[in-house]
């Protein structure tokens, strides 16, 4: 082989080297561009779910300055008015109409702060991952009995009716959260009163066994919502409209905070509304199983329940003056004396309304307390007589009458205001300091409640000492089918029992006062059973160590 | 009108008890009392001259206080009557409302009752000048 031979031979070599390397490097080419591709598309991707989490991000943020924004323009209305009513306090030359007008609205404005911090802080601890319902049994009627306490005054305020009406059968002891179930409640219902100016409000509970949950509906005869307002409601920080937060108040995060609630008690928060037809808010959640035998299936088998009821500090306001009362039961005459001389006013009690007449312009008094069911001459009518010769003191109705139609007669006939019984301390106080001097000497020591004080125990224990001789005369009406009688003597005895905190005696006997109005109303074969009311007192006398039992 | 133009009648037989009311009322700053010892001689006096308020006792010699009350009303029944009286019993109050009158202060009484009373008297004069306004207003003389 030449020289050339053996350069020709190597060229080709060379040559089918290159090729392969070619075809290599093509293929090479090809599944670069594959992956390329695959990258490509991978990053496309990628980009677009990281475009897609910024968006999110974004409008999360976007919601969270949004709710920022609002809560600090919540915030800053009632602030706003608290720093300018402050600041005009120590201007010397106000009167004494612009400091009481600058003190009432810092505090009302400071009240308002308080509930939308309140609100808000509600808002954060359910939002919260590790927010956590309670399982704890409790007494769902005593339950239901708190929130009609803490509403119903109010509502007897703006002439409204309020009932809680139990759905038999129900278990009366039930598992969950009672806090918040109180809460969503209580919510609920302050909404009802706040939006409802004539009717009434009516809770409406019952058990679905089948998926042992609860349900109560809260109705009201209020000025309703629009669909399109419906579904804007439930969102934090908005009401019905812009208009509304200035008429009626309230931080609008209630529904927001009870709708979550009830998601989380596996349940759920509906309404129903037409717009000047009143709303239906129906609060759903899940309990745990339930025995039989914890069911009951009338008011009869719901036990008493004899927590005493918490208390809050009381302020007592230093008073002076002279009191009337006009008041027939030796019992809320007691109470009522406990309660004004605590004060430092001085008060004189009179039996009836012709008494009261009498008493009222034969002596100087700052304030007259008249209760409107009274023997002889009833309060409306010694009111409109006093008025009428000129009495010009401040007369307050005294009721345990929550009709509309009683207070409007009292109002007519010239009272200033009224208070319900069973009397609250606290109204009770506020509405002395109204109406009385204030004194010098402020009292020093107020106990924080009356439940410790001997003589609120004294009070009790003579009420209910003589509740056997009460029943007794009850029983004889009733045999003798007197329902008027009756009538009159319960509603005298249920007056009393709310007053002095006898919650489930009070319960058992608006139970039998109901039966008696419908016998009254005309009701045949009308069967008033009073066996729990007996059961009742009997359990009371044996916890207060008193001998005469009745069974 | 203030309240030296409001006349004032005070007929009680007691001379004491004119003279502390008459002072009563002065002190108040109502100058234009004139008193009267019996119902017959407050009679005299107010058909020669009308009055705003008379202060009326009940228990009195010659003529009780509930008739000359009759007859004040008779004669001019926008007068405004205050009745005075030991007596507070209901039975009472009723009987003098029925008969027209338009206040009563029990006996012994002190300045703030009298006070009182002209209070009231002022607030029906407010109602009653409205209420003429407003007819006047709405259906011309």
């Amino acid at each position: 082989m030449t020289k050339q031979d053996e350069n020709t031979l190597k060229i080709m070599a060379l040559e089918k080297q290159l090729e392969q390397a070619l075809i290599e490097r093509d293929d090479l080419n090809r599944s670069l561009n594959l992956m390329s591709n695959h990258f490509e598309q991978i990053i496309t991707a990628k980009t677009q779910a990281l475009e897609e989490a910024r968006d999110l991000a974004l409008s999360a943020s976007k919601a969270k300055s949004e709710f920022l924004s609002n809560m600090s323009h919540e915030i800053r209305t009632p602030l706003t008015a608290i720093i300018g009513f402050s600041n005009s306090l120590s201007d010397e030359t106000l009167s004494e109409t612009d400091i009481s007008v600058a003190t009432s609205t810092i505090v009302r404005n400071s009240h308002h702060l308080m509930n939308i911090i309140n609100d808000i802080l509600d808002l954060a601890k359910i939002e919260q991952q590790t927010f956590e319902l309670e399982q704890v049994e409790f007494d769902l009627v005593n339950l239901l009995h708190e929130v009609e306490e803490s509403v119903s005054l109010q509502a007897i305020e703006k002439k409204l009716w309020f009932n809680v009406n139990i759905q038999f059968p129900i278990p009366q002891f039930i598992t969950c959260d009672p806090t918040w179930v109180k809460q969503v409640l209580l919510n609920l219902a302050s909404n009802a009163l706040k939006f409802t100016n004539e009717g009434g409000i009516d809770i409406n509970v019952g058990f679905q066994a089948d998926e042992s949950a609860i349900t109560i509906d809260v109705i009201d005869t209020g000025i309703g919502i629009t669909p399109a307002q419906q579904k804007k409601i439930f969102e934090p920080f908005s009401q019905a409209d812009t208009t509304t937060t200035r008429r009626y108040g309230g931080t609008g995060l209630g529904l927001t905070i009870c709708t979550k609630l009830a998601q989380l008690m596996q349940g759920e928060l509906s309404l129903t509304s037409e717009p000047g037809q009143g709303c239906c808010f129906s609060f759903t959640f899940a309990i745990a199983q339930v025995n039989n035998a914890d069911i009951r299936h009338d008011i009869s088998q719901v036990s008493a329940n004899h927590d005493t009821a918490e208390h809050l500090p009381l302020l007592i306001p230093g008073l002076r003056g002279h009191v009337l009362v006009a008041e027939d039961s030796p019992d809320t005459q007691n109470l009522v004396a406990l309660y004004i001389k605590k004060t430092g006013a001085q008060v004189t009690f009179v039996k009836n309304g012709q008494l009261a007449v009498e008493k009222a312009m034969a002596e100087t008094f700052d304030l007259v307390l008249m209760d409107i069911q009274m023997p002889i001459v009833d309060g409306v009518e010694a009111t409109a007589i006093l008025r009428q010769i000129g009495f010009q003191k401040p007369i307050i109705a005294f009721t345990a009458n929550a009709e509309k139609h009683s207070l409007d007669n009292a109002l007519d006939a010239g009272c200033d205001g009224h208070i319900t019984k069973p009397i609250d301390q606290e109204v009770f106080f506020k509405v002395l300091a109204e109406y009385l001097p204030h004194s010098d000497n402020p009292i020093e020591n107020a106990p924080d409640s009356f439940l410790d004080d001997e003589e609120y125990h004294a009070i009790r224990r003579a009420f209910i000492s003589r509740t056997p001789q009460i029943m007794t005369e009850l029983n004889q009406t009733l045999a003798q089918q007197d329902w008027s009688h009756a009538r009159v003597l319960i509603h005298t005895f249920k007056g009393t029992c709310g007053s002095l905190g006898f919650k489930h005696l009070y319960t058992v006997v608006k139970q039998i006062e109901q039966q008696l109005d419908e016998a009254i109303g005309g009701k045949l074969n009308v069967n008033i059973q009073t066996d729990a009311m007996a059961q009742e007192i009997d359990n009371n006398l044996k916890t207060m160590n008193i001998g005469d039992s009745i069974q | 009108m203030n309240k030296s133009d409001i006349r004032i009648l005070i007929v009680d037989d007691v001379s004491e008890l004119r003279a502390f009311l008459t002072g009563c009322l002065k002190q108040l700053g109502f100058t234009n009392v004139s008193q009267a010892k019996d119902g017959i001689n407050a009679m005299q006096q107010l058909k020669k001259t009308a009055r705003d308020i008379v202060f009326l006792d009940i228990e009195m010699p010659k003529q009780n206080g509930i008739d000359t009350l009759k007859e004040i009303h008779q004669l001019n029944p926008e007068t405004f009557v205050i009745m005075l009286s030991c007596h507070s019993s209901l039975e009472n109050v009723k009987e003098a409302i029925s008969s027209g009158a338009s206040g009563f202060i029990v006996k012994p009484f002190s300045s703030d009752k009298v006070k009182e009373s002209l209070l009231h008297f002022t607030k029906n004069y407010v109602k009653k000048r409205r209420q003429e306004a407003a007819k006047k207003e709405i259906w011309g003389e």
